[in-house]
C-alpha cells in the first residue's frame, strides 16, 4: 500500500539526490522514488527552523536539498548517502530537527574490491527493509524485472534525446526522468529543439550536482556559441547506471544493481578516483571537445581538490565555475564569454 | 618539598634550564633546552607558556624530536609506515612487526602553527590548488612535496569512507603526486537495527556485527600489505602483544586525564594535556619511550595533587573542550581567562579508550576503528560529550572550529544543540585558525565572558 498524502492526493515520495540510490529498488518495494534535483532556492542560511540553518561553511547544494525535502509535505522519507561528509552530517541535522524519516546509505569510497561490493549490496538490503518500514511491500522478482526493464528503456530513450535538445532542455529532461522515471513527449515538455549551429564549439561539463536554477548556465554557454556535448556533472549522463544484466536479475537482484550502479558510475569521491578521469578523457577525445567546464560548489572539498588534476589531465582549456547557491553573477557571465572567445 | 607549578615562557624555561643543575643525570637522548627547537623553525614556541616541570620539558622535547627519530629509523633500515587518518588503529598493527615504525603524516596539521604559517609549505599547497578553504591538513601535501618535515614513508595506508572530506581529498592528491596509497574502508557507523546482531564498541557506542566484520576484512588487507613490506608474517600473538602495549599507553593517558579533570586545582595546563593525549595516536614514533614520558608526567601530576598544589585556585572555571585547536596558543588563553580543562574530545577518543583484550585481536581493532567519533553520527559524539560533562562536572563547553574543516560547521551545530538541550551549561563556539594573533584580544574577551557567565551562575546556585 502506498502511503497517501490525502491533501495532495498523490503518493508520497522517497526522495534522494545521489545517483548511487537505485530508484528501481524503491519502486520495486512499492514506493515512489524521486531523484530530486535541488531547486536551489532554499539554502538555509537565515531560514530559522530549517534543518540546515548554518550561516557559513556548508555546501549550498546539500543545504538547499535538505531544506527543500524536509519542508515538502509530499516527502515520505529522504535518503542521503555517505559520499561526502556534508551529506553525512546533513543526515544528523535531519534526525535532530525534522520528523521526516531519513535513511543514510553507506556508499563505500573504495571500489573494485569484493568487500566494497558486499558493503553496497548490504546497503541495498537495508534500504529494502527501510522501504518496508515505510509501508512498502516485498520486491517480488517479476515486479522488479518489469520495473528495471521500464527504467532501462526510458533511460535509453531520454539519453537519446541529447542530440535533439539544447543542453539546458536536456538537463531538464534528465531531471524529469530522475523525478518520475518517465520520459515526456516533446509536446508535454514544451521543449525547444533549437540545435546549435554547425560552427558551435564542442564543450563538456564535469563536476558536482547542479540545482535546477543553475541549468541556466547551459543557455549562457549556448548563447556564446557552445554546444554542450557531454554533461559529466552529477546532474548529467555521467551519473547514469550501466545497463542491467537482466539474465541474472531474478537470481541475484542486489548484485545486478550493484554492478550497474556502484561499479559503473564514476565519481570523484571514489578512492582511488581514476575512473572519473578515464571517463572524462574518453568523452573529451571521442567528442572532440575543445573546452571543459568544471562545476563545483563552495565548500565542496572533494571536487575542489581535484580541479588541479582535471586541469592537468586535460589537453584542452578548463573553466572553473564555483557556485554558491545564488543566481549567476555578472562576473561569471563575463568569464564564460572570455572562455568561449578563447576557444574559437 | 615540591616546586610550585607555574606556566612559564620559553625564555624563562631556557634560563632555568641553563642555570639549574637539576636536569643533569635525568636527561634523555632527546633532552635539552626547549629553545633549541626554535632554531629548527618552531617559532610558535616563543609565544607559548609551558608547564615548569621536568616531566613537561621531557614531553615537549619528545614531541619536537620526532622528525629526528624518523630519520634515524630510516638510517637504521627500519620500515616506515605512513598511516593516515584512522588515528590510532593502524599503528597498533604496524608496531606489532619488528623493525617497523609508524607515524602520521597528518601531524603536519600543526606545522602552520608551530612554524608560524610556514609560508613555503602552505604556498606549495596553494600552488597545487589546495588553498585555505581546506583545513590545516593541507600542510601535509606541502610536506610531501618539500620532503622536509618527515621522510617519505615506505608504505602509505589511509582510511577512507566515513572520514572528513578534507583529508580524503588531500590524501587523493598525495596519491596523485605519485605516492601510492593503500586505501581501506571504514564504513559510516550506524545504529544497529532492532533485530540486527550488535556489539559494544570501546567508548560506549554500538555497531552491528556486519560492519565489524567488514572492517576486519579491510584490516586484513592492511596486515597483508604490511607483512609483505616487512617480510614477516604477523601472528595473532604478535598483534595481541602490541595491543597490550597500546593499552598500557592508553591506561596511562586515561589515568592522567582523570586525575587532571578531577583534581581540586588544575595540576596540569590544558596545553600539555593536549600534547600528551596526542601521543596515544602513534607513540610519537617510539612506543617504548612514550610510556616513560607519559608515566613521568602522570607521576608529576599525582605528586602535585597529593601536595594540593596546582595552577590557579579552585575557583577556576571547569571547561570541556571539543575539537583540537589549530593554534596551540589558544590553550594557554584558557588558563589566562580563568578557565581550566575538565574534559576533552579532540576527535580521537577511540585512541584513548582501552582496546578489548577478551576478543580476537583483529576483531578488537576493528571495533576500535569503528569507534572513531568521526566514523559515526555527530549525535553519538554529542552523547559522549554530555556523559563526560557529567562525569567531570564541567561547567562550560568550548567548541573550537577548525578553519576550512568540512565537518565543523554542521557537527558544531549538532553538538551545541544537544549539549544545550541536555546540560545546563553555556556553550561557546570559536574559530581557531593556525595563527590567532590578530584577533587574540577578541578571543580572550569571548573566553573571559564565558568564564564570567559561569561565575555568575555559580552565585545563583
Ligand atoms: S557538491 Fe560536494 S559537498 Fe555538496 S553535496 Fe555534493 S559532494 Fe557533497
Ligand atoms: S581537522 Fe577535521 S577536516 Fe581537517 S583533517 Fe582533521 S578531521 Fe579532517
Amino acid at each position: 500500500m502506498f502511503s497517501v498524502n490525502t491533501r495532495l492526493d498523490t503518493p508520497k515520495r522517497v526522495v534522494f539526490t545521489s545517483p548511487f540510490v537505485p530508484p528501481e529498488w524503491i519502486a520495486a518495494h512499492g514506493l515512489v522514488p524521486w531523484r530530486k534535483t535541488s531547486d536551489g532556492c532554499h539554502n538555509g542560511s537565515g531560514s530559522s527552523g530549517a534543518p540546515v540553518n548554518v550561516e557559513a561553511g556548508v555546501c549550498s547544494y546539500m543545504s538547499s536539498f535538505i531544506n527543500e525535502v524536509t519542508s515538502d509535505p509530499r516527502t515520505l522519507a529522504v535518503i542521503l548517502t555517505t559520499t561526502c561528509d556534508q551529506m553525512r552530517r546533513g543526515a544528523d541535522l535531519i534526525r535532530l530537527r525534522s520528523r521526516v524519516p531519513c535513511f543514510l546509505m553507506n556508499i563505500p569510497s573504495t571500489c573494485g574490491t569484493p568487500q566494497a561490493d558486499a558493503l553496497y549490496q548490504q546497503e541495498l538490503e537495508r534500504l529494502g527493509k527501510f522501504c518496508l518500514s515505510l509501508g512498502g511491500k516485498r520486491a517480488e522478482p517479476e515486479r522488479l524485472v518489469s520495473i528495471l526493464l521500464e527504467y532501462d528503456i526510458n533511460r535509453r530513450m531520454v539519453l537519446s534525446r541529447q542530440k535533439e535538445l539544447s543542453a539546458g532542455d536536456f538537463a531538464r529532461e534528465l531531471q524529469f526522468f530522475g523525478e518520475s522515471g518517465k520520459v515526456r513527449n516533446e509536446h508535454d515538455a514544451g521543449l525547444s529543439c533549437a540545435r546549435p549551429s554547425t560552427e558551435a564549439v564542442p564543450v563538456g561539463f564535469i563536476g558536482g550536482p547542479m540545482t535546477a536554477r543553475q541549468f541556466d548556465l547551459f543557455d549562457v554557454f549556448a548563447d556564446h556559441g557552445a554546444e554542450i556535448v557531454f554533461n559529466g556533472t552529477e546532474s548529467g549522463e555521467r551519473a547514469f547506471p550501466s545497463r542491467f544484466d537482466l539474465r541474472r536479475i531474478t537470481a541475484e537482484p542486489e548484485r545486478v544493481l550493484t554492478e550497474a550502479y556502484f561499479s559503473a558510475i564514476p565519481d570523484v569521491f571514489q578512492r582511488p578516483n581514476d575512473r572519473i578521469f578515464s571517463w572524462m578523457e574518453k568523452e573529451v577525445a571521442e567528442r572532440r571537445v575543445r573546452g571543459v567546464v568544471f562545476i563545483r560548489h563552495v565548500w565542496c572539498d572533494k571536487w575542489h581538490a581535484e580541479l588541479f588534476r582535471f586541469r592537468d589531465a586535460l589537453k584542452v582549456p578548463l573553466l572553473d565555475i564555483e557556485l554558491d547557491g545564488g543566481r549567476m553573477n555578472e562576473r561569471t557571465r563575463n568569464r564564460i564569454g572570455a572562455f568561449m572567445e578563447g576557444l574559437r | 618539598m615540591i616546586e610550585a607549578p607555574l606556566q612559564i615562557s620559553l625564555e624563562a624555561w631556557d634560563e632555568a634550564y641553563e642555570s639549574s643543575g637539576a636536569f643533569i643525570g635525568r636527561e634523555t637522548c632527546y633532552g635539552g633546552s626547549l629553545g633549541r627547537h626554535v632554531k629548527d623553525g618552531n617559532t610558535r614556541l616563543k609565544h607559548l607558556l609551558f608547564d615548569n616541570s621536568f616531566a613537561a620539558l621531557n614531553l615537549w622535547n619528545f614531541l619536537l624530536t620526532e622528525e629526528d627519530r624518523l630519520y634515524r629509523a630510516r638510517y637504521e633500515g627500519k620500515i616506515l609506515v605512513g598511516t593516515m587518518k584512522d588515528l590510532g588503529t593502524v599503528p597498533v598493527i604496524a608496531y606489532a612487526f619488528p623493525d617497523v615504525v609508524a607515524f602520521y603524516p597528518d601531524g603536519a596539521w600543526w606545522i602552520p602553527c608551530l612554524m608560524e604559517a610556514d609560508e613555503e609549505l602552505l604556498s606549495i599547497a596553494d600552488n597545487l590548488g589546495v588553498n585555505d578553504s581546506f583545513c590545516p591538513v593541507r600542510a601535509m601535501l606541502g610536506a610531501f612535496v618539500s620532503g622536509e618535515h618527515f621522510p617519505v614513508p615506505d608504505i602509505l595506508v589511509c582510511s577512507v569512507g566515513a572520514t572528513c572530506d578534507d583529508f580524503s581529498a588531500i590524501a587523493q592528491r598525495v596519491e596523485g603526486l605519485g605516492h601510492p596509497l593503500l586505501w581501506w574502508e571504514i564504513p559510516h557507523r550506524r545504529e544497529p537495527g532492532a533485530r540486527e546482531a550488535a556489539v559494544a564498541l570501546p567508548g560506549g557506542t554500538k555497531a552491528c556485527v556486519d560492519q565489524v566484520e567488514a572492517v576486519m576484512v579491510e584490516l586484513d588487507r592492511v596486515i597483508c600489505a604490511l607483512s609483505d613490506k616487512a617480510g614477516v608474517k604477523l601472528t595473532d600473538s604478535m598483534l595481541s602483544e602490541s595491543i597490550v602495549h597500546a593499552n598500557k599507553v592508553r591506561a596511562c593517558l586515561m589515568e592522567l586525564r582523570h586525575v587532571v579533570f578531577t583534581a581540586k586545582t588544575a595540576p596540569l595546563p590544558s596545553l600539555e594535556l593536549l600534547v600528551a593525549e596526542m601521543m596515544g595516536l602513534h607513540y610519537c614514533s617510539d612506543r617504548r619511550e612514550v610510556l616513560s614520558v607519559l608515566s613521568g608526567l602522570l607521576e608529576t601530576v599525582k605528586r602535585r595533587v597529593d601536595a594540593g598544589v596546582g595552577f590557579q585556585g579552585p575557583e577556576a572555571v571547569k571547561v570541556f573542550w571539543v575539537n583540537p585547536v589549530a593554534d596551540l596558543r589558544v590553550m594557554n588563553m584558557l588558563e589566562e581567562s580563568g578557565g581550566r580543562i575538565c574534559g576533552t574530545e579532540y576527535l580521537f577518543t577511540h585512541a584513548l579508550d582501552l582496546i578489548p583484550t577478551d576478543l580476537p585481536a583483529r576483531e578488537a581493532l576493528a571495533r576500535v576503528a569503528l569507534a572513531d567519533p568521526m566514523a559515526g553520527s555527530a549525535l553519538d559524539r554529542a552523547a559522549r560529550i554530555c556523559n563526560d560533562i557529567e562525569k567531570f562536572k564541567a561547567e562550560a563547553v568550548i567548541i573550537s572550529r577548525i578553519p576550512g574543516a568540512s565537518h565543523c560547521a554542521l557537527e558544531g551545530e549538532v553538538i551545541r544543540e544537544v549539549v544545550a538541550a541536555c546540560k545546563n551549561v553555556p556553550v561557546l563556539e570559536i574559530d581557531v585558525p593556525s595563527m590567532c594573533d590578530t584577533f587574540q584580544e577578541t578571543l580572550q574577551t569571548r573566553l573571559g565572558a564565558l568564564v564570567e557567565t559561569v561565575r555568575e551562575q555559580r552565585k545563583g546556585r
